[in-house]
């Protein structure tokens, strides 16, 4: 390889790069864009994946659940499941939705007081739990709280509870609130409360009846063999695993990720076109330059060599700038979403699988797209670049 | 005595077809052989062929029929690959329009065709560049771009650039047809030297008269044919250079050139073969110059 012809060709490059600076400025932009939103989008979908698998599990702590529709299960029920080779533990809650001062959605969570720690819901105040299993008492988001007037803890607010065929609206009395980091509430996108088990089914009329079982087990390597032995005890009963549930969100986010991925290849594709104008555009002014090149006597490889040490410097300074500002874009990208109303904070970490996609993207756009008009230059007869006005 | 052929074109015919039945017979059955150390002017109006027989030359275009060969090669039927290589070596180009590389300086563009080559290190060819622009006059403007040189100073450029590999042939399309008459005798007076001490042949298209002047041969080309003129008139173009200046720069050219190939079989980068074959050339050129320098005095 010559070598000096290399480092000739780079300072042609180069030079013909800051003669047009603001078109190859532009053109850098455009790839850096593109970069930059595949990178950012990645690096959030990355972390959005990861705060919700783990989330699921934090939150539920369940590894195997039963819901149906009403409330039909038996509370005892629960406990005959405790006995189930390898369950470590079944509590028994009920989940209906209701409003709060009549005009706030939400998704009433409702368990037995002593079984609050199964759930490891992180409280704004350490230690402070409904004062029994009967009473009208609430612990609600905190971000809720902030939403319907600043309410505090002691303070009370209106629930409005209409399911099947009951309604009922009664005061509750604020016990304690959930920090704005509930996975739930982030998930549903409505706030989420917590009330005594005892107090709805004392409301709805269903008193030892409940609709959700949440099981936890010793070794989640028999998961498996309880869910058969569940079928079998309770034919026909609605079971999902936290794996179950793991996978629908999982699906969920892919259609996300398909869907972010259109935008990012449309942005791509832009960017594409921003690179195949340049290098036409510079091609076009330079025919005769090829045809002297040629003339003189540069052959076909010499004269690619030319025109590709532009196309990749436009692609490797698209690559990293646009890496650079796609990681940053990635917490600006964060904060957008948290303020379409998703509660979770998205940890942004440096996944250099997405930078090295970002930057191979980068120079892979460059030269694919600049790929046509350079093979037509290096393809044109040298009697025919020199005529060229 | 007879002299050495540089270019042979043996019945050479160029048609072009627009559309399926009309040909248009560019150059009709031309033979012409180009003598080592000829000036050789080729004048003819617009549309004559003069174009396309400098370009058939130069191995830019490739004829309909017949044979070319340069230097003893028959290079009608060489690949394209083979044929940029053979055009390094071998043939140098002047155009009218200069065709500098508008990203290189002065020093860099002539630098070019050795670095596309490939046998020198950038410092030798970065040397032997300079020598060459002091030769056409342009050592002050080494660093220049071509937007921040004149017409003449460009073509000047151009015709050091046109000889850096040391080719035999050199081929110029209206030389001087963009620059003012000052930087014409200039140019002319030029020629003249390379061809007279650097034995360098040239082939000059033109329709301008007074570049006729410093042929040596001289050929009218109408309708795609040729026509050998046997006057070849002189011109006294001795004040438009110093002549004593260039053959002293030359003299110190060669020099150079000795240590340079002194260096490179040193390296071993060339055969010994090479450097002797090379080094009788130098020596040849340079008992010329210390010729004409005595014959100055």
């Amino acid at each position: 390889m010559n070598l000096l012809f290399l480092k000739f060709s780079l300072k042609m490059a180069l030079r013909n790069m800051a003669i047009h600076r603001l078109r190859t400025l532009l053109t850098i932009l455009a790839v850096t864009w593109s970069v930059a939103t595949l990178v950012a989008l990645r690096t959030v979908g990355i972390g959005m994946r990861s705060v919700i698998s783990q989330q699921i599990g934090e939150f539920l702590q369940a590894d195997i659940i039963i819901a149906e529709d009403t409330i039909v299960i038996p509370q005892h029920v629960a406990e005959d499941i405790k006995k189930i080779p390898h369950v470590k533990e079944a509590v028994g809650a009920i989940l209906i939705p209701a409003k709060i001062e009549r005009y706030k959605g939400t998704y009433l969570f409702s368990i037995p007081i002593d079984k609050i720690d199964f759930f490891k819901i992180t409280l704004l105040e350490k230690d402070k739990n409904f004062s029994s299993n009967d009473v009208s008492e609430i612990i609600i988001d905190y971000e809720v709280a902030e939403e319907i007037g600043k309410k505090k803890i002691g303070s009370t607010l209106t629930l409005v509870i209409s399911f099947g065929t009951v309604y009922m609206e009664d005061r509750f009395r604020i016990v304690n609130m959930m920090t704005k980091k509930s996975f739930l509430s982030g998930m549903l996108g409505t706030s989420f409360s917590l009330v005594p088990l005892g107090r709805i089914q004392e409301i709805l009329g269903k008193k030892d009846f409940i609709n959700y079982i949440f099981i936890r087990l010793d070794d989640k390597k028999y998961l498996n063999d309880v869910v058969k032995e569940l079928r079998k005890l309770y034919p026909g009963i609605n079971i999902l695993k936290q794996t179950d549930i793991i996978k629908i969100a999982d699906r969920i986010l892919s259609t996300v990720d398909g869907t972010l991925m259109m935008i990012t290849i449309i942005g791509l594709m832009v960017a594409a076109l921003g690179v195949t104008n340049t290098v036409m555009m510079s091609i076009r002014e330079r025919i005769r330059e090829i045809g002297v090149l040629k003339a003189i006597g540069a052959n076909d490889k010499q004269i690619l060599q030319i025109f590709l040490n532009e196309i990749l410097i436009l692609g490797i300074m698209g690559g990293i700038l646009g890496d650079i500002t796609g990681y940053f874009g990635s917490y600006f990208l964060r904060n957008m979403i948290k303020r379409f109303g998703v509660m979770f904070d998205v940890p942004i970490r440096l996944y250099p699988q997405v930078l090295v996609l970002g930057f191979i993207i980068a120079v892979s756009v460059a030269v694919l797209s600049a790929f046509y008009p350079v093979y037509r230059a290096i393809r044109i007869r040298p009697i025919e670049a020199l005529k060229y006005e | 005595m007879s002299r050495k052929v540089i270019a042979e074109l043996e019945n050479i015919s160029k048609y072009y077809y627009i559309g399926k039945n009309i040909v248009v017979k560019a150059l009709e059955d031309i033979s012409l052989k180009i003598y080592s150390r000829d000036i050789l002017i080729i004048m003819g109006p617009s549309g004559s062929g003069k174009s396309t027989l400098m370009n058939i030359l130069g191995t830019l275009d490739r004829p309909s029929k017949g044979r070319i060969i340069i230097e003893g090669t028959d290079v009608t039927d060489l690949s394209e690959k083979e044929l940029y290589k053979f055009r390094l070596k071998n043939i140098g180009f002047v155009f009218q329009f200069f065709n500098l590389i508008g990203t290189l300086t002065a020093l860099e563009n002539v630098m070019l065709p050795m670095i596309l080559l490939g046998n020198l290190d950038e410092e030798t060819a970065r040397i032997k560049a300079s020598e060459l622009l002091k030769i056409v006059g342009m050592s002050d403007k080494l660093n220049s771009r071509p937007s921040q040189l004149s017409g003449g100073q460009q073509q000047r450029v151009a015709i050091a650039r046109a000889i850096a590999n040391d080719p035999p042939l050199v081929l110029m399309d209206e030389p001087t047809g963009n620059v003012d008459m000052a930087s014409e005798a200039v140019i002319l007076k030029l020629i003249k030297i390379l061809n007279k001490y650097l034995g360098i042949t040239f082939v000059i298209v033109t329709h301008n008269p007074e570049v006729s002047l410093i042929g040596t041969r001289m050929i009218s080309i109408r309708s795609g044919r040729l026509f050998e003129s046997d006057k070849v008139p002189t011109i006294d173009l001795e004040k438009a250079l110093d002549e004593r200046k260039i053959l002293e720069l030359q003299l110190e050219f060669f020099e150079r050139e000795i240590v340079s190939l002194k260096k490179l079989l040193g390296k071993g980068l060339i055969t010994f073969d090479d450097y002797k074959a090379e080094l009788s050339k130098i020596r040849e050129r340079l008992e010329m110059i210390k010729g004409a320098l005595g014959e100055l005095k």
